[in-house]
């Protein structure tokens, strides 16, 4: 069943596997991903209650205090010459350290053997397993000599590899927990709950059942659990996890909260606008939990790999036993057993070394941005070339005004303007009085009526005039009384008797005003360019036209030289155009482009790009584009974690920010550099501890510490990479959408 | 033996440094207000915790130290750790003069992780928590503790790891039974003072750690260390530490 797939650690959220290690914490059995988070776990009380893990600590303290003492005293029997006249003090010491040894072993070992044994029955050879029958190998091997009178106690190195192995393995996954914290809040939309106000008081339900329209209180410093609408109170709001943002953002009546958001000092009553489990924030929630539980082919490799490796090891330390035995006392024999049973690090390839991609998946989804699975995250970091669909990607999708061409005969606009103002209708424009007179003020006269017209519209074109307007700095006057809106040819609106009117040539036409042959050169021109274009005239006459273009996004060029800095072409894949998409292409330094290309077209394209390029990652605005993105080695949807469930895309960014794709090939060569790191490490550790441990080089205990120390340095190596100078200098940053480069 | 008299009173001195941080925990160890014997017990067995833990850093340090030697051609690691140690310590004792050094970035990440975890322990009933709680303690880090583990890796043996540790420990150990048991805390002038002193001590330890890694044949001041040292050395220098048990 898919569940069991993604069972996450209970402490350290990385994936427990399909064997996951289960472990009772007050009284209920979680998913763990090892023995350390098992530990971690109890000690921390984060489940249970604090009593236990006081309990659990005063164990492994005590055990530690008496594990310290056996140490002290075997040193003084390993390098203290004893005289034969003091045998009888050695054969005190001896005893004293297996009085304290047994109570050290009980308390350090049992739960290792507990849980050894409790993975054996599930038919699992663990890493306890083998420290379990090293510590009681040597344990009972110095019970029978004490007992039988002889000399060869080594019960330090029984206690000292349970110790040692339980304060690295704690180590370990609170160096985990650590990397954890950047997901567990995403992780906990599935478990949010509400406090619904209902007609009966207050009840608390799951998040998930929490319909639309119903009233939720949120307390101070509570996570908001549903996306709503402030009704009552006041609040500065944490809205880090989906924005990234990180300055509290002052919330009141009537202003949109969302899911995941946290809510600081002010008690808030929200209206939600959609169920519970239809939120931004478990939408996210869930593609991480899916992205982390997805192997990579890597992963599924080192999961075999690992697989074999504990029965070869064993295999190993029954040989080495065995051969030595033959050249060496049995006590020598038995050690180089014990140590290559206990140098092994099998955890070091398994999560430790995928952390760094867990960490960067988490990194990603604090800035709303989602990676599907970490065979994405690889595939970006070998990507070197980057193609866009242009329309809604590289640029706004929005038109904006880009030229606006006013007859030369044209009012003297600040008369005209006045003269509008006025209550008393205004007089037609009189040609020989306007002749001549053009300029700026000229091109503000058209602006004001076509935005006075535009105003009662919201076609696009609309908008762009709209915009115009304002960024120009027109006044802004009362919409024109519409008379008509003719669809898709333009706007008709009076004003006392005269008529003005915003549209196509169509429209002119149509009422049979007069187009002057210049407007209507530079009409066809602009649209030769791709253009659109819109006349705008009053009193029975266009007296100026308005072309547009789709705007380009104002972070294009940057996003688009630091992908260059990275050492990724650039191309445009688009259905426009070819004038169009050139234009756009040069003015942002495109290497590639294609245009006018058919959805199959653009696949070809892809195609012809990867065989070029080898990976390819296409970056589109999810919806429109999605066979493009799936047959790119990596798809980019320019989206919101809402579009998530439309979209096949690899990778959906956090709203359409250009940006986030060089930060999300910058973060994926980061983390997947530490991963590689890691898992080179793993295995020329494991190759050569097992080598020389196997020779007899090394003793059980110094092995158990290379151990514990291999997994630690895992951990931290993953940290720091993904933590480190450079990836921390991106999260410095208030936008949080600073490149991440990769030394 | 003078420089472990040396260690104690710096150990002593610097323990004024631990009022400020560890004396809070001393002071939370909850008193048992049954019977004051029992206090003076819980904080008995809260100090040996902490002091066996000082004890066992000591040898690991004094032991990874011979390992040193034993690893490469005979005086000169030995000279470069004294000289590394050295190094290590003055800039601990400077750090009490308010010189503030960039610390890694984990270090205290780790710590604060774990005094999370342990602080149950300081209301928890029964002599095995104060014991846990002190063998926790004395593993925090600390910059006192660890000039002084950078002397005892510097000895390159065992027991002078373990003695320098034990050294030091029971030096500190007056001070914070004290606060423990009386409740008081000294002013922060005297605190400070007592701090700018263990600082001195260990700036000296320092500089004649350096001395004697630069120049092997000074033995200024105290030679009874060195001497000490030597045939720990030699006797491991036969065989490794467990494996010289087997006959």
């Amino acid at each position: 069943m898919s569940e069991a797939g993604l069972a996450l650690c209970t402490h350290c959220l990385v994936p427990a596997g399909r064997h996951a290690y289960l472990g009772r914490v007050a009284g209920q059995e979680l998913p763990f991903c090892c023995f350390g988070c098992y530990l971690a776990c109890r000690i921390h009380g984060e489940r249970g209650e604090e009593a236990e893990a006081t309990l659990f600590l005063i164990r492994v303290g005590a055990g530690a205090f008496l594990a310290m003492f056996i140490m002290f005293l075997s040193l003084l029997l390993y390098f203290h010459d004893f005289s034969p006249d003091q045998a009888s003090v050695r054969r005190g010491v001896e005893i004293i350290l297996g009085a304290l040894a047994t109570p050290a072993v009980a308390i350090l070992g049992l739960p290792i053997l507990r849980d050894a044994w409790s993975a054996a029955r599930q038919g699992r050879i663990t890493t306890e397993a083998m420290i379990a029958l090293s510590g009681s190998a040597a344990y009972g091997y110095s019970l029978v000599s004490l007992l039988a009178g002889g000399h060869q106690v080594y019960f330090d190195t029984a206690t000292m590899l349970f110790l040692l192995y339980t304060v690295g393995r704690y180590l370990d996954a609170s160096a985990r927990a650590r990397a954890a914290r950047d997901l567990s809040p995403l992780l906990e939309a599935e478990k949010a709950t509400a406090r619904v106000i209902t007609g009966a008081g207050e009840v608390t339900r799951p998040a998930a059942a929490v319909a639309g329209g119903e009233l939720v209180r949120v307390g101070p410093g509570e996570r908001f659990p549903v996306d709503g609408e402030v009704v009552e109170g006041r609040s500065a709001v944490d809205q880090a996890m989906v924005t990234g943002e990180s300055r509290p953002v002052d919330k009141g009546r009537g202003d949109a909260v969302l899911a995941g958001t946290v809510n600081g000092d002010g008690q808030l009553v929200v209206r939600t606008v959609a169920s519970g489990a239809a939120t931004h924030w478990s939408e996210i929630g869930r593609a991480v939990r899916e992205a982390l539980a997805r192997r990579s082919q890597l992963q599924h490799l080192t999961d075999r790999i690992s697989a074999w490796f504990l029965p070869c090891v064993i295999l190993l330390a029954l040989l080495s036993t065995l051969y030595w035995s033959r050249h060496r006392t049995a006590w020598e024999a038995l050690s180089a057993g014990l140590a290559t049973l206990v140098v092994a690090c099998p955890c070091a390839l398994g999560p430790a070394a995928y952390l760094a991609s867990y960490l960067g998946i988490g990194l990603a989804a604090r800035r709303g941005m989602v990676i599907r699975s970490t065979r994405a995250l690889d595939a970006l970091a070998r990507v070197r070339c980057v193609a866009f669909d242009k329309t809604g990607s590289l640029t706004r999708g929005r038109p904006v005004l880009v030229e606006l061409m006013e007859l030369t005969e044209l009012a003297e606009p600040a008369d005209l303007a006045e003269r509008k103002e006025q209550t008393e209708p205004a007089e037609r424009p009189e040609p020989p009085e306007l002749a001549g007179r053009t300029g700026p003020g000229a091109r503000r006269a058209l602006l004001a009526v076509a935005a006075r017209l535009a105003a009662r519209d919201d076609h696009p074109l609309a908008g762009a005039l709209l915009r115009a307007g304002r960024e120009e700095g027109v006044p802004a006057a009362s919409p024109l009384a519409l008379v008509e809106a003719r669809r898709g040819r333009g706007l008709v609106g009076s004003e006392g008797d005269v008529t003005f009117a915003l549209g196509s040539a169509e429209l002119f036409g149509e009422m049979g005003w007069d187009l002057a042959p210049a407007l209507a050169e530079r009409a066809a021109r602009l649209e030769a360019a791709g253009d659109s274009v819109a006349f705008i005239g009053w009193s029975g006459a266009a007296l100026g036209v308005a072309g547009f273009a789709d705007e380009v996004r104002p972070e294009a060029a940057r996003a688009l030289s630091r992908l260059k800095a990275q050492g990724c072409r650039t191309a445009i894949l688009s259905g426009d155009l070819p004038l169009v998409v050139e234009r756009v292409a040069r003015s942002l330094g495109v290497e590639e482009w294609r245009a006018a290309l058919s959805p199959s077209g653009k696949l070809a394209a892809l195609e012809d790009l990867k065989r070029a390029h080898g990976a390819v990652a296409m970056v589109g605005d999810g919806l429109n584009d999605g066979p493009v993105l799936a047959g790119a080695t990596v798809g980019i949807a320019l989206g919101t974690g809402t579009e998530l469930a439309r979209t096949s895309a690899d990778v959906v960014t956090a709203g359409a920010d250009l940006e986030a794709v060089p930060w999300l090939v910058g973060l994926s060569r980061i983390t997947t550099r530490a991963t590689r790191v890691n898992l080179a490490w793993a295995f020329s550790y494991n190759g050569v501890g097992l080598a020389m441990a196997s020779a007899g080089l090394l003793q059980p205990v110094i092995a158990a510490a290379l151990m514990a120390a291999s997994s630690v340095l895992v951990v931290a190596n993953a940290l720091r990479l993904t933590y480190g100078s450079q990836a921390r200098a991106a999260m410095a940053d208030p936008s949080g959408r600073r490149l991440v480069t990769s030394p | 033996m003078s420089d472990l008299v040396w260690i104690s009173l710096a150990g002593a001195a610097g323990s004024f440094h631990c009022l400020g941080m560890c004396s809070g925990f001393a002071l939370s160890l909850a008193p048992s207000r049954a019977a004051r014997w029992r206090t003076v017990g819980r904080h008995l067995i809260y100090n040996t915790g902490r002091v066996t833990s000082y004890c066992f850093l000591g040898v690991l340090a004094g032991t990874l130290g011979h390992a040193a030697i034993q690893g490469g051609p005979v005086g000169t690691v030995q000279r470069i750790l004294a000289v590394l140690s050295g190094i290590l310590m003055i800039v601990m004792a400077l750090g009490f003069f308010g010189v503030r050094l960039p610390r890694p970035r984990f270090a205290g990440d780790g710590a604060g992780f774990l005094l999370r975890g342990v602080r149950g322990l300081l209301r928890a009933p029964g002599a095995a928590a104060p014991l846990a709680f002190g063998v926790f303690n004395g593993l925090l880090p600390c910059p006192l503790v660890y000039a002084f583990i950078a002397r005892a890796a510097a000895s390159g043996s065992f027991d002078q790891g373990l003695l320098t540790m034990a050294a030091f420990g029971a030096g500190t150990f007056p001070a914070m039974l004290g606060v423990g048991l009386i409740g008081c805390s000294l002013t922060p002038a005297w605190r400070m003072r007592g701090v700018r002193l263990a600082g001195a001590v260990i700036l000296l330890f320092g500089g004649v750690t350096v001395a004697r890694g630069l120049f092997p044949m000074m033995h200024p001041m105290v030679p009874s260390g060195h001497a000490m040292a030597g045939p720990a050395m030699a006797g491991p220098a036969t065989a490794g530490p467990p494996a010289a048990g087997s006959p």
